[in-house]
């Protein structure tokens, strides 16, 4: 019975991930290759004056915003992280 | 993951003023619910801090799939947190996005509405499908598939009532181009929902009373 149930969970999750999946590639071929800003600009008709560049980042991964900014507030995190952490230790 | 990424001005002061409310009453109630039910003990307050940085760390980085999108891991904040504490935290990671340029300030307001709807959405399935005698795998990532759906079916309306200062496009092409959009990002949504499934088959093998909060 709970491998029934499991099996049948697992089927239904892998439906919705093909559904979900041809979705966007379908999505993805109508809209063509663009990033994030662009993609949403687009959508709405925004017509930005200036066409920004995409920086490539790590084998494609780049950050949002700004870096330095982005590194001392997840610095900053992972520091009350660890912190509340050893507090909240018995 | 669904994100309104629209700078500052998009929105009328009205739109952007009543999202805001909107967000702040919701912030509100998750407090006072906090507040009512069990209280928050260190652990909770530990659990939530590791969710901030990890949904912040993440959220910022851009994958090259589709041209360029990201994660979020609101779903995640949902089935951990829970969707009291999982409001906070999308404000925090809202306000932290904008503070480092990912997002306008005026846009914290709609877009912790969407990551609302992703977070309860998530818990809310998750809870539902405990129910049945569905795999942990299986149950949080059908939560993850099914809270981004309906937040990038949130992020749709609230650009569409709210509308675009200074664009010709009528709402009709609007809702097209957003809902080929919305369909890119569940590509990036299927990759989540299967990470997420691990993560909390993971947990549920380690630290089950993770989960039983």
């Amino acid at each position: 019975m709970f491998k029934t149930n499991h099996k049948k969970g697992l089927m239904i999750f892998g439906v919705l991930i093909l559904v979900f999946l041809a979705l966007s590639i379908a999505a993805y071929a109508i809209s063509g290759n663009m990033g994030i800003e662009e993609r949403f600009n687009n959508a709405v008709g925004i017509h930005p004056d200036s066409e920004e560049g995409v920086p490539s980042g790590i084998f494609g991964f780049n950050i949002e915003g700004n870096l330095v900014s982005y590194v001392i507030i997840a610095s900053a995190l992972i520091i009350i992280c660890v912190v509340l952490y050893a507090r909240s230790k018995p | 993951m669904a994100h309104i990424h629209l700078e500052d001005g998009a929105f009328t002061l009205q739109w952007i003023s009543i999202w805001w409310v909107l967000a702040l009453v919701l912030i509100g109630l998750c407090l006072f619910w906090m507040k009512k039910g069990k209280g928050i003990d260190s652990k909770t307050i530990t659990i939530a801090a590791m969710l901030t940085a990890a949904s912040f760390a993440i959220f910022q980085v851009n994958m090259p799939l589709f041209g360029g999108v990201h994660m979020n891991l609101t779903p995640l904040i949902g089935i951990l947190g829970g969707p009291a504490i999982g409001g906070v935290i999308v404000l925090i990671v809202n306000v932290l996005s904008a503070a480092i340029g990912h997002g306008g300030w005026g846009m914290i307001g709609a877009n912790v509405l969407v990551n609302m709807t992703e977070v309860s959405a998530g818990y809310g399935t998750y809870k539902l499908l405990s129910k049945t005698k569905v795999s942990t795998f299986a149950r949080a990532g059908t939560a993850v598939l099914i809270g981004l759906f309906l937040g990038n079916i949130t992020m749709i309306a609230i650009i569409l009532i709210s509308g675009v200062q200074g664009v010709t496009q009528s709402r009709i092409d609007m809702l097209y181009g957003l809902s080929l959009l919305a369909g890119v990002n569940m590509g990036v949504a299927v990759i989540e929902a299967i990470v997420t499934g691990y993560i909390v088959s993971y947990i549920e093998r380690v630290r089950p009373d993770m989960l039983r909060r």
